[in-house]
């Protein structure tokens, strides 16, 4: 049986133009490769850290 | 790095390609969320972020898919075809604005319905897919108020578009199932492909397969109630009726066209036979009646000989007691040519004598009818004695003829008077006799032709006055100028002139029926003169 206020929660509004430009500039473009870069950028900076000291 | 940014972008191209895979199906929800997993793995994917754009647009989301391809044209601002996709939304803005339009009431409709106000949702919510009629999720959102109602046939039908859109909606696929549960029906779904070829470019041009392949891909749902089923049985009824007129209904005609057929050609033969009888009737009707006709004409024939005899034997009889008068009349009916043989020596031998006896009989009466002015005794009297003449003898009848001409012409009767004339002329050219009836013809104002010179003259009153002699063809009895001029005074007497004749007009001592030339005529000649038909002539006898 449809619980029809949990099935409501599901429905999100859709992306009008007013909130388009505010849309585009928020979305979160990370992708896998960003956060390989990271990962990499982490261990290096943890690795010299480890030698200075 | 190199390494596992190379892994990160394979992994994102096969995802774009499932993801292309599913749209090409329809199945778009399932596309949506293969792309998004290609971007993760590779936000520069230029191709799936299109392609998701796409597939947003077909799902009703303008905006979103408008938000992708800007995106989409910012990390890659050459050679993308994001650009036109943004360039022809903007190039009908409103179009663009009608569809903004619908996505802000959607959002207006949502958050009535979770404010409680489902009603106002579902009104607004119809509105909506009729002017933005691809926006799956206000349809779903209209199924859920609808099915929450127990409308399940509205709200089945809003689903049923939702397939036609996304085939494999999960939301669409869980409300129909519930709604078959809750109903206690069956909703069947169809999907038919006509074209499960499937192209796997990976990169270049997979937004194009998106568009082409999917109006090539269709899906339909059917319903199958139980009244279905009766419907089908009479169709088949039907069509087993129609087969059986098609394949009957030669074989009746042709054997009605036979039987037509014999019997027109029955009917025909007995008309004929008919015609032919009434043709014989008609024939021996005709032959009846020439027969008749004959019979009657051989009674007639029989009757005529039969009074020929008696009519023979009745002359014979008055011509024995000497009545020559009544056998002439009795001998004139006879028809000598219906007597027979022995008959016609009888009727032969008496013919002269009683021809002549007659005559002389009807001479006689007739002259004394004439001077006692009994015209018509007179005129019966001349055409019995004339009658008894034939034509080869009228010179030896001139005297009888000129007085039956002028008995005709005292009766009144100036026509047959003019005949008779005439016939004094044609019987006795170039003579006194026929000049005296040309002049008499004048008189009368009648016309008469002479077989000389085939000529004809004809009378006018001033011939009658007796002063235009001059132009008679009688010209040279016109040297009494003397006599004209008695005429002339005569003319004026009119019927006095008439009984003037009764003097016969003119003196015949030696009875050879021409005017004397005698000196003793001219006392004559006055009273003819008195006459004034006669003038010049009577002029010439002086």
């Amino acid at each position: 049986m449809l619980d029809y206020d949990e099935e409501l929660k599901k429905f999100k509004p859709s992306l009008d133009v007013e909130n388009v430009e505010d849309a585009i500039k928020n979305q979160d473009l990370t992708d896998i490769v960003d956060l390989l870069r990271e990962l990499e950028r982490n261990q290096r900076n943890s690795s010299k850290t480890k030698k200075e000291s | 790095m190199i390494f596992g940014q190379d892994i990160a972008e394979r992994l994102s191209r096969s995802y774009y390609n499932q993801g292309l895979d599913m749209a090409q199906i329809r199945d778009l929800t399932g596309a949506v969320d293969k792309l998004r997993i290609s971007l993760q793995f590779n936000k520069n994917n230029i191709q799936a972020r299109n392609l998701l754009g796409l597939v947003y647009y077909e799902m009703g989301e303008a905006v979103s898919a408008l938000s992708e391809w800007v995106i989409s044209a910012n990390l890659r601002p050459a050679g993308n075809d994001a650009a036109n996709y943004i360039q022809n939304l903007r190039s009908d803005p409103k179009h663009l604005e009608q569809l903004n339009q619908t996505i802000r009431q959607y959002n207006e409709a949502l958050r009535s319905c979770r404010e409680g106000n489902d009603d106002i949702a579902a009104v607004e919510l119809r509105k909506i897919v009729s002017r933005n009629p691809k926006l799956v999720n206000a349809y779903l959102l209209l199924a859920l108020i609808e099915i929450k109602d127990g409308k399940y046939s509205h709200a089945r039908r809003m689903l049923k578009r939702v397939l036609r859109i996304d085939r494999l909606n999960p939301s669409a696929l869980r409300y129909l199932k519930e709604i078959d549960e809750a109903a206690g029906t069956t909703t069947t779904v169809d999907i038919r492909t006509r074209d499960r070829r499937r192209s796997r470019k990976k990169n270049e041009g997979a937004d194009e397969d998106l568009q082409q392949n999917a109006a090539t891909k269709q899906m339909a749902f059917r319903e199958r109630p139980a009244y279905l089923t009766l419907v089908n049985v009479l169709f088949g009824v039907l069509i087993g009726i129609a087969g059986a007129a098609f394949v009957v209904g030669p074989a009746i005609r042709k054997s009605y066209s036979e039987s037509a057929n014999s019997r027109i050609t029955e009917y025909t033969t007995t008309i004929a036979a008919q015609q032919s009888k009434i043709n014989d009737l008609q024939q021996q009707v005709d032959a009846s009646t020439s027969s008749v006709s004959t019979a009657k004409d051989q009674v007639a024939d029989l009757q005529s000989t039969e009074q020929s005899y008696d009519n023979l034997l009745q002359a014979y009889v008055d011509y024995q007691k000497g009545d020559y008068e009544s056998a002439g009349d009795a001998f004139a009916k006879v028809d000598n040519s219906l007597l027979s043989t022995e008959a016609s020596e009888i009727y032969d031998s008496i013919k002269s004598d009683l021809q002549s006896q007659a005559y002389s009989s009807y001479v006689t009466q007739g002259q004394t009818a004439f001077y006692q002015e009994n015209w018509a005794d007179a005129v019966s009297y001349f055409e019995k004695a004339l009658a008894l003449t034939d034509s080869s003898s009228d010179t030896d009848n001139y005297e009888v003829m000129n007085l039956l001409a002028q008995a005709y012409a005292n009766n009144g009767d100036t026509d047959k008077a003019i005949a008779e004339y005439q016939a004094i002329i044609d019987a006795n050219p170039d003579t006194r006799r026929a000049e005296y009836a040309e002049y008499a013809i004048t008189n009368l104002g009648g016309t008469y032709t002479t077989s000389g010179s085939g000529t004809s003259q004809s009378g006018t009153a001033a011939d009658t006055a007796g002063t235009a002699d001059t132009a008679d063809t009688a010209g040279t009895a016109n040297t009494a100028g003397t006599a004209d001029t008695a005429g002339t005074a005569a003319g004026t007497a009119g019927t006095t002139a008439t009984a003037g004749t009764q003097n016969s007009g003119y003196i015949d001592a030696d009875g050879d029926g021409i005017p004397d030339d005698t000196g003793t005529a001219g006392t004559a000649g006055t009273d003819i003169a008195g006459a004034g038909t006669a003038g010049g002539y009577n002029g010439a006898a002086g």
